[in-house]
């Protein structure tokens, strides 16, 4: 690609991830000193360890489970389509709503409780707003992210080494043990790595079970100690823990790193496994889908039963408002990543700390990146962004989901380019010109982590609440600020409406998908 | 930087919602639905446009502050008297002389400068379940500390604004020691983790650990409007003392606003009686007075009349933040 498009690029991206940050160091200057010596005596170190353990606990389920989920999915490929949609339903609630859901379910009124009680007696009860339950439910909420992320991985190159391991006949717990979850460890990784992130920039589920962790800290500070300062201070400590993080995903995964072909792969030729085994992962798929989707989404359902609500509530409004926001938003996200990805294809050790750079922002409450680019918007670049202009707000909510979410489509491409072979562009790039080889080749080699980075930005930004909560571009609100707008009245009825729609359109855009994928396997 | 200005300007050249001169613009953190039948019955009335701009406390304050003189802004709309105060002491409100907002509105529930009026009432009250508590046990806020209480009482989070504008007047009138005392007494007495919202405990309080608690009435009115029969009773504190605390849902005109007259016509409208009896319908708050609604909810009237504190709620936002760390400190999370 041509260098002053490159540079400019990687200068402008740079730039927008800079600038927010900038003015978070700025406003953490301003700081009420009483405010902060309480914060920093009380509460802060309490709040990094319930950080730490919230995040890396709902990290290590989720790698668990969706890791587990994945592989079981090369045994029953029949269900592979049902174990996806389960995976992309559950992505599509918001984590505080599926916190709700499942909390209602085994909160003190609940079914479970209700059921114990007429066992052991009516003082019966128990605490489920506990670490333990929050960590279990973030976990499941979160597990897509690992399983999409090791999806990729089994798409790509692992058949070999079990295929090698099997014919030096090992068993198939051997070479699961010792062959396939050691190599899709990467992927579990990115994907587990993306569950840290989220943890700590998460308010409305943590709030939900009362966890003190720092996110929660940031908004006492700006809401009750109306102290921006602190909350700006707060941040950059959120930041040098996403710093960190990074740092130990990146020694984690440097030992991992393997090329092959990106082809999709068929895996059940491979296992014969018993009958009573594929009963047992039957059962295990059953149990998962009704935790998963058959609960959250019954509960829905019944607080949404009622026709009445349907006619009252302007969803269809809502709907559109939401589509037209994520669809232009992401693929403004995807194409800006996408062009930087490109940009800096020689891999060494200033692109891969600039990749890292542009990953801090997913660790970051939306809220405080939205103040952060108003101030700055204000302060350096002398314009007043009010809440009246469109075109404005739709180029800083794109800015801002670009800060936020562009790690997401940028890891589908690194692993993407983990796969391939370098020799391969290099080829290429003998026999043709720049601009060929990228629409001819590189394109089509990278089109599978497009598409994915394109699903997981629009699934991210359709249910993203804070930041959409405060830059609205288009007059109807959102599905994702309905949702909180009455699910925080503890409207369930009419929450539950808005969720049921934002759950369709997910599926609706898991078919497209999928058709597309085909449409694209057929064309080749 | 001739890059950035050339999409900025292309950014802005894109269509913008129209203003109108007789359209007024309200910034609220007030729900929705809690705020349409307003708006709507006043643009019935006036035939007046009204625009609403949702969002929450601060990022909502800081907006305000961001646009300075050219927010389209006319009217800041909130919950919570420490965010009125808050804004006020930004210098983002404009003081107004209004008969109708200082006859309608009580002193304690209004800046004294005039640059913010109380809406509605949202009383912070007792609450318990009665299979378990007799009513003749309870009396004050205060009392819920006593060891009587151990492994009975229920409290919302810390990180809410409703106890902590509580706790800032209890440290106005009783100093902070005493109100310490109270608070280290609430979380020795708490049955179980503190709940993230008014209605989980009232629901706990019916089938879980939960003896008693503090809530603001209007969330047990509303479970009572879909369940008649809940069972759970309200009891309203302090009654012999000081009066129940009572916070606001108020408002205040945008020191910018070049509509003023229009902004304070609405304000005036909010105080009166149609506009109170839908404010108190919607939600099942308080009217600024009750004399304003001649049929008051039956709901309302059920939970019978009750005594309130006359301390002025500017009070609440002075000391929010020696109340946030005073609860710190006693570890109420």
């Amino acid at each position: 690609m041509f260098s002053w498009l490159r540079w400019s690029a990687l200068l402008v991206g740079a730039a927008v991830v800079a600038a927010p940050l900038i003015q978070l160091f700025f406003e953490s200057q301003s700081i009420d000193s009483e405010v902060w010596q309480h914060l920093r005596q009380n509460q802060i170190p309490s709040s990094i360890l319930e950080t730490f353990s919230f995040s890396i606990g709902s990290a290590l389920t989720a790698l668990i489970l969706g890791s587990s989920w994945a592989v079981i999915g090369l045994f029953l490929p029949r269900l592979s389509l049902i174990l996806k949609l389960s995976m992309a339903f559950l992505i599509a609630i918001p984590t505080y709503v599926f916190g709700f859901l499942v909390l209602s379910f085994i909160d003190f009124s609940g079914p479970v409780q209700s059921g114990l009680k007429s066992i052991f007696g009516t003082d019966y009860f128990f605490e489920p707003r506990t670490h333990f339950w929050a960590i279990l439910i973030y976990g499941v909420s979160t597990s897509p992210y690992v399983y999409f992320s090791v999806e990729l991985g089994l798409k790509s190159q692992i058949k070999k080494f079990i295929e090698a391991s099997l014919s030096l006949n090992a068993s198939l717990f051997k070479t699961l043990k010792k062959v396939l979850l050691p190599t899709l460890m990467p992927w579990s990784l990115v994907g587990a790595s993306l569950v840290v992130l989220e943890a700590l920039s998460d308010f409305g589920f943590v709030d939900l079970f009362g966890l003190n962790t720092l996110s929660r800290l940031l908004y006492k500070s700006w809401g009750s100690l109306f102290s921006f300062g602190g909350a700006a201070r707060l941040s950059l400590i959120l930041i040098g823990i996403c710093l960190f993080v990074m740092f130990l995903i990146r020694l984690v995964n440097k030992t991992h790193v393997q090329r092959d072909n990106s082809e999709t792969q068929i895996y059940s030729d491979l296992f014969d496994i018993k009958k009573s085994t594929r009963l047992l992962l039957y059962l295990l798929v059953v149990a998962g889908v009704f935790i998963f989707n058959l609960l959250p989404i019954g509960v829905l359902i019944h607080h949404a039963k009622a026709f009445a609500l349907w006619q009252e509530l302007p969803w269809f409004e809502s709907a559109a408002s939401s589509l037209t926001i994520s669809a232009l938003v992401s693929l403004f996200v995807l194409i800006f990543t996408a062009l930087i990805f490109f940009s800096s294809h020689i891999q060494n050790k200033f692109t891969a700390w600039f990749f890292d750079f542009l990953n801090l922002g997913y660790g970051l409450p939306g809220t405080l990146l939205a103040v952060a680019f108003y101030i700055f918007f204000a302060k350096f670049l002398n314009i007043k962004v009010l809440s009246d202009q469109t075109g404005l707000l739709f180029l800083i909510i794109s800015l801002l989901y670009f800060v936020k979410f562009s790690s997401l489509s940028l890891r589908s491409l690194q692993n993407q380019q983990k796969q391939l072979d370098p020799h391969l562009l290099e080829s290429a790039s003998l026999l043709a010109n720049k601009w060929n080889v990228f629409w001819k080749v590189k394109f089509k080699l990278y089109w599978q982590a497009l598409g994915l980075g394109l699903f997981l930005l629009f699934l991210e930004i359709i249910k993203e609440l804070p930041a959409s909560l405060m830059i609205k571009p288009l007059p109807t609100p959102s599905l994702a600020v309905r949702i909180h707008q009455y699910a925080s009245e503890s409207d369930w009825a009419r929450a539950s409406v808005y969720s049921l729609v934002l759950l369709v359109i997910v599926g609706l855009t898991l078919i497209l998908k999928k058709v597309f994928e085909l449409s694209l396997g057929k064309t080749k | 930087m001739r890059m950035i200005t050339t999409v900025l300007l292309l950014a802005l050249a894109l269509p913008s919602f129209s203003v109108h001169a007789d359209e007024l613009t309200i910034y609220s953190t007030r729900k929705e639905q809690l705020l349409e039948p307003l708006i709507k019955a006043y643009q019935q009335k006036t035939g007046h446009t009204i625009k609403v701009v949702y969002d929450t406390e601060g990022p909502l304050l800081e907006k305000l502050k961001q646009e300075g003189a050219q927010t389209p802004a006319d009217v800041l709309l909130v919950v919570d008297a420490g965010n009125l105060w808050k804004a006020a002491d930004l210098g983002l409100l404009l003081p107004v002389k209004s008969k109708t907002l200082e006859k309608n509105v009580p002193t304690s529930l209004r800046d004294p400068q005039g640059q913010w009026f109380a809406l509605t009432r949202r009383v912070r009250a007792i609450v318990y379940n009665p299979a378990k508590v007799k009513e003749s046990e309870l009396s004050t806020y205060e009392d819920l500390a006593d060891a009587k209480w151990k492994g009975k009482l229920c409290l919302r989070s810390s990180t809410k604004v409703y106890n902590q504008s509580l706790v800032a007047m209890m440290i106005e009138r009783l100093g902070p020691d005493a109100t310490k005392k109270v608070v280290d007494g609430w979380v020795k007495n708490l049955a179980v983790k503190v709940f993230s919202d008014d209605t989980s405990l009232i629901k706990a309080l019916e089938n879980g650990p939960c003896h008693v608690g503090i809530v603001n009435s209007y969330y047990l009115g509303n479970l009572i409007k879909t369940n008649p029969e809940f069972p759970v009773k309200i009891f309203w504190p302090n009654q012999k003392t000081s009066g129940a605390h009572v916070n606001i849902s108020g408002a205040g005109l945008i020191k910018t606003t070049k509509k003023q007259k229009l902004a304070q016509n609405f304000l005036e409208w909010s105080v009166q009686e149609e506009a109170q009896k839908i404010l108190s319908d919607i939600n099942l708050e308080f009217p600024v007075q009750e004399t304003l609604v001649k049929e008051l909810n039956p709901i309302l009237n059920k939970f019978g009349k009750f005594k309130a504190d006359t301390l002025n709620l500017s009070t609440a936002g002075k000391r929010q933040q020696e109340a946030v760390i005073l609860m710190d400190s006693a570890g109420y999370q």
